[in-house]
């Protein structure tokens, strides 16, 4: 949950679920909750990873995901959120601000102890903000992925290893405070609230420069969290042993095992019992939903899909930049039609920067810019594109043929590509589709697009939001590498001063009260909804079929919680 | 031969430095590096700073020759460079996913050998009989399936239906008996088939055919009419004759195989070569890459070379002077 912010998503997959049609079998989309008897002779739980986990199992220190997902059940945060994802206490369980906001103060709870019985301390968090901080850390891709501390006073910039930021003080064993350069409301909950303790009796000693290289890299004997890595096999599995001091109790599972598994083959492993919890795709749903001893959870995802334009382009960046163009491409495209075609129904079109899901979403922007070809025509006769031959022009009477970029790999956006191909030429929108390229090469052609020559006109990418209240600062201030990369979204000036000033705003004091924040919020949503930076497409469910006698997982937008109380009935 | 040997090792050596050049080329070619998605990360404080300095650090702001020459530098160092996906040396990494590879190859080379040789002996003592016929027919159909249908039709019979063998790894984690003789065997079987399968029917058709064109052979006829016992004729005299060009194919065989099985490592969650060198490239990491490229080259060189020693081997008039 620790690698909330955003990233862009490719997928692609064949799979093997065509042979597993089979029978008999039920659907959960919410558990319910029930005596069970707990099962003594299944006590390890097999969790699917699509993907290979990195070697260091420091917190921080790689950049997967995947590992991520490792190294937070062995390491606890001081704060989390939860399923309703509102701030609440983990290893810290209370804090408070001074006057000025500017300095929070924590406390960490007495039930906080390391997996070998000993204290977390003020000490554990000071080590834990040195690392972020460090310039040991800071030197690789994934000091400065996840730099999280650079609020604090003193730590603006890395600072050499060992040296504690200014800002950090430690005021006893179970209190330190914490004290920031500005007054910044989403701070605690979009960036200090990931910060995890270290235990200091392990790592202190030991110069930072050797960490990565460390035994303790490798296979970290210690930990706050749930479980305790106890073997790695590099590639292919983690095993991890519950911890006995966890201060939400020893879990009910005693083994937990991250396996690597092949999106081919992972839905005959969840048949065959192999694995017990996995994500799947949409076309696996209907096999696997009437097979035996597997059920389905369906939830929403704080993410969603994209079509972008260029707005700088040299050929047709005039027209892309007109608000009107992009509305209408909004009222073209028939996106309940693509949830069905794409996703099997399981998504909800995307109306703004934040999908229903989120805490923060304006439910204003429900149902707005409806399938409407009539209305996307209006829109475009408006905006001076006129129909010559069946095809409209550009207002300046040239021929009007933009071009899709999509990235290859992923059979999923083609068929995608295919579908606003035909919605687009429906309201007489020449577009075309260019040969799919390699996704990195899609992301050099933005990223080496100041002149805007780059063939890249318009393209599909997508957003994973991710835990905790966010702050969209980082994705949607004029200057945010996002918008000056990606689309270069920089006129009217004028509303983009508004979405900055907006922007701000939601940070400032006062909105420390979540009233006002969501005032603020949702205006600036209303704001993306009109202006249609982007083409907001869709929000993709997401998918998880797991053993139908595991239960105690409860499955939220934010992934799944809890897995200190998860447990095996007899089958 | 020791000089043939030592000539040949030798004769790589430009071999290799063409492939690498040529490697080298292409990858550049190629848009885009491993940090450029480090850009699109709202994180990123400083986004355009942070890639100009990786960039920097990584050498990728100098000229092509000048990258190339630090690079072979390097190699003759012993140093492969740090892996940007991975965060680890080159040479670590290859040493964590060669055993693997190696293990899968060569099982699957004895498969190959064991099953193919006497299949295609007793279809050519039996042409045209019954089992020659079907034997023949379900070659020709193995050999038109791609290793990986294999793989999904394996697993979805032994894995998934039987559940006799483990569908991917090559350890079971999380048991007593992890990482055991037993456990590692079970894990092996089906990759191995699966890349087994294919070259299988391929060499049973070599090793008939072969057998074919030199028991018809007039020093065959008179081996027989000296009334020599059919095993002694066709071990003894169509064997070592027949199997000449079967040597020579599994030498060029040894390099093939390594590349063969990318797919095939990935249906298996098989941490090998082919999948290590399928994420260099995905990532862009130009170092593993390379790396990668250049552990490939040489095992198709030694492929080749232990072909030919082979081949002398097994036909005394081949001399290498």
């Amino acid at each position: 949950m620790k690698k909330r912010q955003a990233i862009l998503s490719a997928l692609s997959v064949i799979t093997l679920s065509a042979l597993i049609a089979g029978t008999g079998g039920a659907m959960a989309s919410a558990k319910t909750v029930k005596q069970h008897r707990v099962s003594s002779s299944q006590s390890t739980i097999t969790i699917a990873l699509p993907s290979a986990f990195g070697p260091n199992l420091i917190p921080a220190l790689d950049s997967s995901l995947y590992t991520a997902q490792i190294t937070n059940y062995q390491f606890d945060p001081i704060l989390t959120v939860n399923p309703q994802d509102q701030l609440i206490g983990d290893l810290v369980d209370k804090w408070w601000y001074s006057k000025d906001k500017k300095t929070i103060y924590f406390h960490i709870s007495p039930k906080a102890l390391w997996s070998n019985g000993i204290h977390v301390t003020s000490k554990d968090v000071e080590l834990g903000v040195d690392w972020l901080a460090s310039k040991s850390y800071n030197t690789t891709d994934q000091g400065e992925y996840g730099y999280e501390v650079n609020s604090i006073v003193g730590a603006k910039n890395p600072i050499p290893d060992g040296t504690t930021p200014s800002g950090f003080k430690d005021i006893s064993p179970s209190e330190f405070s914490i004290t920031t350069y500005n007054v910044d409301a989403t701070n605690l909950s979009a960036n200090l609230q990931f910060i995890q303790p270290l235990p200091y009796f392990e790592l202190g000693k030991l110069p930072m420069s050797q960490w990565k290289t460390s035994a303790f890299n490798k296979l970290p004997n210690v930990g706050s969290g749930p479980y305790i890595v106890k073997s790695v096999v590099p590639g292919q599995s983690v095993t991890m042993t519950a911890n006995p001091y966890y201060l939400h109790g020893k879990p009910l599972i005693d083994t937990t095992i991250y396996k690597v598994v092949s999106p081919d083959v992972v839905a005959g492993d969840l048949v065959s019992g192999q694995v017990n919890l996995s994500g799947i795709h949409p076309a696996d749903v209907a096999k696997l939903k009437n097979v035996a001893g597997i059920s389905i959870n369906i939830s929403p995802t704080n993410g969603y899909s994209f079509l972008g334009w260029r707005l700088n382009n040299a050929v047709y960046g005039k027209e892309f930049s007109n608000v009107k163009f992009r509305q209408a491409v909004e009222y073209a495209i028939n996106r309940q039609a693509l949830i069905q075609a794409i996703d099997k129904g399981y998504g909800k079109p995307e109306n703004g920067p934040l999908p229903p899901v989120n805490f923060w979403y304006n439910n204003a922007l429900n149902n707005t810019y409806p399938y409407s070809p009539a209305k996307a025509n209006q829109l475009l006769d408006q905006a001076g594109f006129k129909i010559k031959n069946g095809w409209r022009t550009t207002p300046d009477g040239k021929p009007f043929t933009p071009t899709l970029t999509i990235s290859s790999g992923d059979t999923n956006i083609q068929i995608e590509a295919n579908f606003i191909k035909q919605f687009l030429n429906a309201v007489h929108i020449n577009v075309k589709i260019l040969p799919p390229i390699n996704f990195n090469t899609l992301l050099n052609q933005l990223n080496n697009d100041a002149n805007g020559k780059q063939p890249v006109q318009g393209f599909f990418m997508g957003w994973s939001l991710g835990s905790g209240p966010q702050d969209p600062r980082p994705l949607w201030l004029s200057n945010a590498p996002f918008n000056t990369t990606v689309q270069d979204w920089q006129t009217p000036k004028s509303v983009l001063a508004q979405s900055d000033k907006l922007l701000n705003e939601q940070a400032s004091a006062q909105a420390y009260s979540d009233t006002y924040r969501k005032n603020v919020l949702d205006q600036w949503q209303v704001l993306m909804n009109q202006q249609m930076p982007t083409n907001f497409l869709t929000m993709d469910d997401t998918l998880t079929a797991y053993s139908s006698n595991l239960h105690g997982v409860v499955f939220t937008d934010l992934g799944t919680f809890y897995p200190w109380k998860w447990y095996f009935t007899s089958k | 031969m020791a000089a043939y040997i030592i000539r040949r090792l030798l004769g790589m050596i430009p071999t290799l430095f063409v492939i690498t050049v040529i490697v080298f080329l292409l990858m550049h070619a190629m848009p885009g590096n491993a940090f450029e998605a480090l850009v699109f990360n709202p994180k990123i404080k400083n986004a355009a700073e942070v890639y100009k300095r990786l960039v920097a650090e990584n050498g990728l702001n100098q000229s092509l020759p000048v990258q190339y020459i630090h690079w072979i530098n390097n190699l003759i160092h012993g140093n492969l460079g740090i892996s940007s996906s991975l965060n680890m040396p080159v040479s670590e990494a290859i040493g964590t996913y060669l055993p693997n590879t190696l293990i899968l190859a060569i099982t699957a080379e004895i498969i190959i050998l064991v099953i193919s040789l006497p299949i295609g002996l007793y279809q050519a003592n039996k042409v045209n009989g019954k089992l020659d016929v079907s034997t023949s027919f379900v070659a020709i159909f193995l050999y038109s399936i791609p290793g990986f249908v294999f793989a999904l039709v394996l697993i979805f019979l032994f894995s998934f239906l039987e559940k006799w063998l483990p569908s991917s790894g090559t350890v079971t984690p999380g048991i007593a008996t992890s990482g055991s003789l037993g456990d590692r065997l079970t894990h092996l079987i089906l990759p191995a088939l699966s890349l087994a399968l294919p070259s299988m029917a391929y060499y049973t058709r070599l090793t008939r055919s072969n057998t074919l064109s030199v028991i018809v052979a007039d020093f065959v006829r008179t081996a027989r009419a000296k009334g020599l016992r059919r095993p002694r004729v066709m071990f003894r005299h169509v064997l070592r004759n027949a199997i000449i060009p079967i040597v020579t194919q599994f030498g060029f065989d040894i390099g093939g195989l390594f590349g063969g099985a990318v797919l095939i490592e990935q249906i298996f969650t098989w941490p090998g070569m082919g999948e290590l060198s399928f994420n260099a490239t995905i990532n862009r990491d130009y170092p593993l890459i390379l790396g990668t490229t250049l552990l490939f080259a040489v095992m198709v060189l030694i492929g080749n070379l232990i072909a030919d020693i082979l081949l002398a081997i097994s036909d005394p008039r081949v001399r290498y002077d």
